[in-house]
């Protein structure tokens, strides 16, 4: 009888043995699993900072790219002769192009966008002050203009060419992203 | 001997969840080193590709814009207001509502400030200064030649030929 | 109980290897999506950069500029029959170019490139055009001559600076020195020759010692005196050259013609006819644009003018059916709607002829604001 005693007590204490490795398997099995988890939720958090940045970036390049391009528009500046006066804005001309855009929305818009894309670009006269103001493009539909637009403000100068007298002027870039 | 054994193999045992341990703690003290360093705020000082960008397109254009001015009531611009101004000549230049060239040049500068940079709200440095006496200056958010970050400013200097001596306007933009 | 542990060990081992191989197997496939992403997301920065770089070297006219970037292909389309403007870089499209004015091959392989801008003024500025090439593109002029024309040392002086070219000499036995040779290891050849009427055009054995397949020939046959003005172009790969220059009278159908100086660089970078021509159908519809503003801008200014100018802008049927500025504006506005061919363009260069006129004449002889 003690034997069996015996035999049992040696069983269950081999059954005990067998439950905990299994039990420590299991265990480090879980921890590696939950140190994996946490190891992807950091790098997930780390790339996200740095896609964050990247954005930024690219955001800015947009703006600038656009800003760049607006600021020297052939068919809008300034020009004798076929020289081409940088930084200013022939009146005439500006008025010329609402004329257009007005007549020839639809090719207006399909060739500006390639470029300009989500922006609104205006002129205004601030000296002398007269509230000129052009709006050669227009395209913010679909994008919250208090939340994430970028605005350049440029000085430009503006020409009438008949008097040939220049005016102060402020080149308005609104960037959406 | 075997009242011993049971004793070793606790020993074991904890050893190896010892040494868990450990791994553990040296893992998470170096995602912690890691998150930290990733984590460091922005250095303040420094300007974003935008910023270096519209700072640069703003003082280059607003004096080569300002300078080009024509203001009717005087019949020049404001280049010439200056020369008119500054230069040993004297004032010639009359205003059809009675200024000077000095009045007129101050009122002109002031009012475009007032509608252009101040309204952008950058912080800015502008400046005219006309001889060794006498400048006329602007500032904005204290942004003077001595700050830090402050871009390279536009500097625009107008002759005063066949006069000696000139005016020199200049711009800066400081960090935001 | 032994049978029991073996079996144990055993089954241990497996639950070992499977979960190794399902923590290698997520490793491994973490790393190649990561991989793969990356070379997009390489593709997708260069692509972005270059479009920067495409925007901002339009402002800057004559410069050249050169960029060092990642190997990578990049492919120009410019297809007027399919409707397709785009380049794309290492096989992923980057963007459209449906009125980019951009002349290049029609593949760039390689880790620099320069871009080149001139203006096209016809004769108010309409354009900037872009020239995109590589370190691996050679531009070769061939003198007809031993000595450089006016018309050849022109061409030479204004061509882009940094950019692979060189001039060759020609020797008296009737061979050429300084012509590039196959050590130059390079992806495209072109060869620019100025054909006149007096002088045939020489054998392309004695200038080019490079692979055919890499070869282009551009000839320019200027029809003005001034070198830049217009004239007629010629493109020819080595085969086609090679009999155009063996027939006897050396005569064919010029392939299309240029009108102005960036017109004719824009078909030695385009390199072939159908490039040059889309290209050139693009300028077409920027010069619409342009002259569609010009109109809108001289009926706006007619309010402002005394009568002298208007009827030299507006037009005075009373003045002996004098034709103002804007005729010959309307004019281009018409024929640049109807698509780049030769009929177009004479009728265009009569047109701005008549405009510099007129122009000239309105601001010295009546002091009237300039057409343009």
């Amino acid at each position: 009888m003690s034997c069996d005693i015996l035999r049992k007590m040696i069983f269950r204490n081999k059954i005990k043995k067998a439950q905990l490795q299994m039990g420590e398997t299991i265990f480090v099995v879980i921890f590696i699993i939950i140190l994996i988890v946490f190891g992807i939720v950091f790098s997930t958090n780390a790339e996200e900072d740095s896609i964050r940045e990247k954005q930024k970036t690219l955001t800015d390049l947009n703006a600038i790219t656009i800003s760049k391009y607006a600021s020297s528009l052939i068919e809008l500046q300034c020009s004798t002769l076929g020289v081409i006066d940088k930084s200013c804005f022939d009146k005439y001309k500006l008025t010329a192009f609402m004329n257009l855009s007005e007549k020839e929305s639809g090719q207006i818009a399909e060739y500006y966008f390639s470029q300009f894309k989500n922006a609104n670009v205006t002129i205004k006269e601030i000296y002398p002050p007269t509230n000129n103001e052009w709006t050669i493009y227009y395209n913010e539909l679909g994008f919250n203009k208090t939340k994430k637009s970028k605005m350049t403000n440029i000085p430009v100068s503006l020409l009438d060419p008949i008097s040939k007298q220049k005016s102060f002027g402020e080149l308005i870039i609104t960037t959406f992203s | 001997m075997t009242k011993n054994k049971p004793l070793i193999r606790f020993k074991n045992a904890q050893t190896e969840i010892f040494g868990l341990v450990i791994i553990v703690l040296i893992i998470t003290i170096a995602m912690l080193f890691y998150l930290s360093f990733k984590t460091n705020p922005d250095n303040p000082t420094k300007k974003t590709l935008y910023q270096e960008y519209a700072y640069n397109e703003i003082a280059t254009s607003f004096a080569q814009t300002l300078l080009h001015t024509y203001v009717s009531d005087c019949r020049a611009t404001v280049s010439e207001l200056i020369i008119d101004c500054g230069s040993l000549r004297g004032r010639r230049i009359v205003c059809a509502d009675g200024r000077n060239s000095c009045e007129a040049l101050n009122d002109t500068i002031v009012y475009i400030k007032n509608e252009t940079l101040d309204e952008w709200n950058y912080p800015y440095g502008l400046s005219l200064k006309l001889d060794s006496n006498r400048k006329i200056s602007f500032i904005k958010y204290n942004c003077t030649t001595d700050t830090v970050g402050r871009g390279t400013p536009g500097v625009f200097p107008t002759p005063y030929y066949p006069d000696p001596g000139m005016a020199v306007l200049e711009i800066g933009i400081c960090k935001y | 109980m032994n049978d029991k542990a073996q079996v144990g060990i055993q089954f241990n081992w497996i639950f070992v290897i499977l979960i190794g191989a399902v923590l290698l197997g997520f490793f491994f496939s973490f790393i190649f999506s990561s991989t793969s992403s990356n070379e997009k997301e390489v593709s997708a920065t260069i692509a972005r950069h270059f479009e920067t770089i495409i925007t901002s070297t339009n402002q800057k006219i004559g410069t050249v500029k050169s960029y060092k970037i990642p190997l990578s292909e990049l492919e120009f389309t410019c297809d007027n029959f399919q409707d397709v403007y785009q380049y794309s870089i290492g096989g992923v499209k980057a963007k459209d170019t449906k009125y980019e004015l951009i002349f290049s091959s029609k593949k760039l392989y390689g880790t620099r490139i320069y871009t080149w801008t001139e203006k096209w003024n016809i004769p108010y500025q309409v354009a900037t055009f872009l020239y995109i090439t590589n370190d691996k593109e050679h531009f070769s002029f061939i003198p007809l001559n031993n000595q450089l024309s006016s018309f050849e040392e022109e061409l030479v002086d204004n061509f882009a600076t940094n950019i692979s070219s060189s001039v060759a000499n020609k020797t008296n036995s009737g061979d050429y020195e300084n012509i590039p040779s196959s050590t130059m290891n390079m992806d495209k050849y072109t060869y620019v020759l100025i054909k006149k009427l007096s002088s045939n055009l020489p054998d392309p054995s004695t200038f080019i010692e490079v692979p055919k397949n890499k070869v282009s020939i551009i000839v320019l046959e200027p029809t003005r005196e001034d070198l830049f003005d217009q004239g007629n172009v010629y493109f020819f790969d080595y085969d086609k050259y090679k009999s155009f220059v063996s027939s006897t009278t050396q005569e064919t159908n010029y392939d299309s013609m240029y009108l102005g100086k960036a017109s004719l660089y824009a078909a030695i970078f385009a390199g072939n006819k159908e490039r040059y021509v889309c290209g050139m159908n693009k300028a077409l519809k920027k010069l619409k644009i342009v002259s569609e503003i010009q109109k809108y801008k001289i009926l706006n200014e007619n309010q402002s003018i005394d009568s002298i100018c208007r009827s030299h802008l507006i037009g005075d049927e009373s003045i002996n059916q004098l034709k103002g500025a804007i005729y010959f504006i309307e004019d281009i506005i018409s024929q640049s709607q109807n698509g780049f061919s030769e009929t177009t363009l004479t009728k265009i260069i009569a047109d701005i002829n008549q405009l510099e006129k007129k122009n000239n004449e309105i601001i010295i002889e009546y002091q009237c604001p300039a057409i343009y």
